[in-house]
């Protein structure tokens, strides 16, 4: 463990990207502090150009609401969007995933058809249509994006359990009589984990852009301001005001990048193959 | 420094003398005008569909009996002459002669007879109720038809244009169901240019009708509308020069004065007195709190109308005080109670009312629904949420589609403030009663009235500009009217918005009628490039 994140220090673009994470996560924790009144205040006077007006070093937007409360704010939906997302879609994912893999036959069977029924809708539409069904609110778009991110995970965790319950060390815990839960929790999943982590860190970026499309859309919280709704509001000002688009979609590019690069990182770091066959070139 | 503002002066002089030779000349034929559609019409029969993309379509390929300036006078489409009787119950129409359908069959009284007994006065949601006042339709002869009424229906004469009493072909639809007709796909009028063919998600092609019966008309070849539905598209592509003209507000707000201001873009708000429409809070009446008019007026102080002027119309219309358009000048508002933003009035007002803040600083909580099209209403709901949150009212925005908002503000009855608009067509007694006139109240029906408002008062002069012939009388009529619905407030009104049209400069007397873009434009002509 130790050496991993040896390693993932020693990794100029893993470094980056937790620069990136770290910076965004500031943001997210300092929002209430110098905006305690929330982003909805209409500070001045509005569609004002960055640096125009006094104490809004980024303008204001068409309601002259305060770009920058804005965007600290906004990264706490899009965080809290997309943290939680994963978070349930990993669950989901291990908790179809490691039976099917470990048990095989009709477990196996029946809980792979399940996945593959939802692998064959588009899922950026079937979020859609979550959505439109359920009225939109912070809540329900993690449900819709936890629900198209979970097949992913569950075939990925299958195919490490297919691979790991053949290993000796299973076969010894089988040999002195260890509970399959115990087997599937204690034993396979932490040796499965590397992958699992990597590639949470990608699906944590999916589920922002996930979210900024639907609230692009106009399907996101209106109770909420994120970096996609605040994307999808300036669109229409965009020729005269561009920057009510700029700002928030590079906010939403740098930590989306920040995840892929961390997540770069993660890869290097976890594959000891990939290591080893460096340290011996 | 004189000499240059001289010679400026000068210069100005000259070119406005450039500019008047300019207008003057004569109309040039041929060419194709093209216009771009903000969404697809399902079919192309406006004398059962009220929508806009079908109405700028078939205003072309249908005629009216009659039309309107932009002075709101009367001039001949399919009528040549009409007379009204003393009473009111008797108007005769003077057909023109020798005019065919694109089929080449004769136009007749009979066709009249059938459109305002069988389609429009059937089936148009905007007219319907007007042309019910219609007994039945005589036809003397070929070219006379005589509309026997029931009781007087003041607003009839407005309601003829084509836009909304489009006159079908008997021969095609007698006998039909009017609705599901094929010919509402392949439309046959007798206006100035016939239906070519609809791609369906591209474009619908209209070419000039040789036999139109304004002689020498009209002046384009054809006409092409393209569907362009994303907002952002449809303003590069008039700017690009790819689309003529951008109609009923559908580019961006914002976008629109920088469209306007470019070298070979005009931007009008002509042509849409009667599409005039009031943007407005609607109110839920039946809510508990809501209820009282009192807190309706407390949160009338509460939104500053020239904000929403301003930045959310961007300049497009007035500050409305009624829930009448201010140009419909047959119903000017006289003085009605003003509601100036102050938003220490609105706590004053809610305090006196009894509902003062809670130890959180709450008074009371509500739902803001907002009509679905377009970022205004969004922006609305925005703004409005966010000015009731300093007065203490704390607000929730939903956001639902379409068919889910009308079920909710006319089925359900699920809900408390509304973003919304009607248009008030061309007069009040058309496009406003439905919305106030407590007989209309009609669950399950959109576009009735929502607020479940009840007033006596108003009910009976709503009734009685119905019928009212004296112009006189029935304008002190809508004064008490407009006194009544702005002390009571019903709906908080906010913007008159002017619809705007945005169009290449080379086309020319585009907007010469009361109804604008939805007429059948044998008028227009194109100015050939130099």
């Amino acid at each position: 463990m130790r050496d991993v994140i040896y390693r993932l220090f020693r990794s100029p673009a893993a470094l980056i990207g937790m620069a990136l994470l770290l910076l965004v996560a500031i943001m997210a924790a300092s929002a209430s502090v110098f905006y305690p009144q929330g982003p909805f205040n209409l500070v001045g006077q509005p569609l004002a150009w960055p640096g125009k007006l006094p104490g809004l070093p980024f303008g204001t937007d068409s309601l002259g609401r305060d770009v920058v409360a804005g965007i600290l704010h906004g990264s706490r939906v899009s965080l809290l969007i997309g943290l939680a997302a994963t978070v349930a879609a990993l669950a989901l994912g291990i908790a179809i995933g490691a039976p099917s893999g470990y048990f095989g036959g009709w477990v196996d069977d029946v809980l792979m058809r399940i996945t593959d029924a939802f692998q064959t809708i588009p899922p950026f539409l079937l979020a859609i249509v979550i959505i439109v069904i359920v009225r939109p609110s912070v809540a329900t778009i993690i449900f819709a994006i936890a629900a198209i991110s979970w097949p992913a995970v569950a075939r990925l965790v299958r195919a490490e359990f297919l691979k790991l319950r053949e290993a000796e060390f299973v076969a010894s815990c089988r040999l002195i009589g260890m509970s399959d839960a115990r087997i599937i929790f204690t034993q396979i999943l932490p040796n499965a984990m590397a992958p699992i982590v990597v590639s949470a860190s990608i699906m944590v970026a999916s589920a922002i852009l996930t979210e900024s499309a639907l609230s692009f859309l106009g399907l996101g919280d209106p109770n909420a301001i994120s970096w996609g709704s605040m994307v999808g509001m300036g669109r229409s000002d965009f020729r005269t005001a561009w920057y009510l688009v700029a700002i928030p979609g590079t906010a939403i590019v740098l930590t989306v990048l920040g995840l892929n690069l961390l997540g770069d990182g993660l890869n290097d770091a976890l594959n000891t193959r990939l290591h080893r066959r460096r340290a011996g070139a | 420094m004189r000499v240059h503002s001289f010679s400026a002066i000068l210069f100005a002089g000259v070119l406005s003398l450039f500019a008047s030779v300019a207008s003057a000349q004569a109309p040039v034929r041929g060419g194709t005008l093209t216009i771009a559609l903000p969404t697809e019409p399902t079919q192309l029969n406006s004398a059962i569909d009220t929508t806009q993309q079908v109405k700028i379509v078939a205003g072309k390929i249908f005629s009216g009996l009659v039309k309107y300036d932009l002075n709101m006078k009367l001039q001949p489409d399919l009528a040549t002459s009409w007379a009204v009787s003393k009473d009111g119950l008797k108007i005769t129409f003077n057909l023109r002669k020798g005019v065919k359908w694109h089929d080449g069959k004769p136009f007749t009284s009979a066709d009249v007879a059938f459109s305002v007994m069988k389609a429009f006065g059937q089936y148009n949601g905007l007219v319907r109720a007007v042309f019910a006042n219609v007994e039945r339709v005589d036809t003397p002869d070929a070219n006379t038809a005589v509309f026997i009424m029931k009781q007087p229906a003041a607003a009839i004469m407005n309601a003829l244009p084509v836009a909304t009493a489009t006159i079908l072909p008997a021969h095609i639809y007698d006998n039909t169901d009017v609705r599901q007709n094929p010919a509402n796909q392949k439309p046959i009028g007798t206006g100035p240019f016939r239906f070519v063919e609809w791609q369906r998600g591209s474009s619908i092609v209209l070419e000039r009708n040789p036999d139109y019966f304004e002689k020498g008309k009209p002046y384009l070849d054809r006409i092409v509308f393209r569907v362009i539905p994303d907002t952002q598209s449809r303003g590069a592509a008039l700017e690009a020069g790819e689309v003529d003209m951008i109609y009923h507000s559908t580019a961006a707000a914002s976008d629109a004065r920088r469209l306007g201001a470019l070298p070979n873009i005009e931007l009008t708000t002509y042509g849409y007195i009667f599409d005039s429409t009031v943007c407005f809070v609607e109110v839920n009446n039946e809510h508990p709190i809501l209820g009282k008019a009192e807190v309706r007026r407390a949160l009338a102080y509460a939104i500053d109308r020239k904000f929403v002027l301003d930045n959310i119309w961007f300049g497009f219309g007035t500050p409305a005080n009624t829930p009448i358009h201010n140009a419909l000048k047959q119903a000017a508002a006289g003085a009605v109670p003003q509601y100036a933003y102050n938003l220490a009035q609105a706590e004053k007002l809610l305090d006196e009312a009894g509902y003062k803040r809670g130890a959180d600083g709450v008074r009371f909580k509500l739902n803001i629904d907002f009509v679905p099209f377009g970022d205004q209403y969004s922006r609305m709901a925005q703004y409005v949420r966010q000015q009731l949150t300093q007065i203490g009212v704390q607000a929730e925005v939903r956001n639902t589609d379409f068919p889910g908002w009308i079920r909710r503000i006319w089925t359900t009855h699920d809900w408390d403030l509304n973003m919304s608009a009607i248009t008030n067509a061309s007069d009040p007694s058309i496009g406003v009663q439905r919305a106030y006139w407590s007989k209309n109240i009609v669950p399950g029906t959109p576009f009735t009235n929502g607020t479940h408002f009840k007033n006596a008062e108003v009910d009976k002069l709503f009734e009685q500009v119905a019928v009212e012939q004296n112009a006189t009388k029935r304008k002190a009529q809508f004064a008490s009217l407009q006194k009544i619905l702005a002390t009571e407030l019903p709906v908080l009104p906010l913007v008159s918005i002017d619809q705007f049209t945005l169009v290449n400069k080379r086309v020319q007397n585009h907007s010469t009628l009361a109804d604008g873009v939805y007429s059948g434009y044998s008028d227009v002509w194109i100015k050939a490039a130099k």
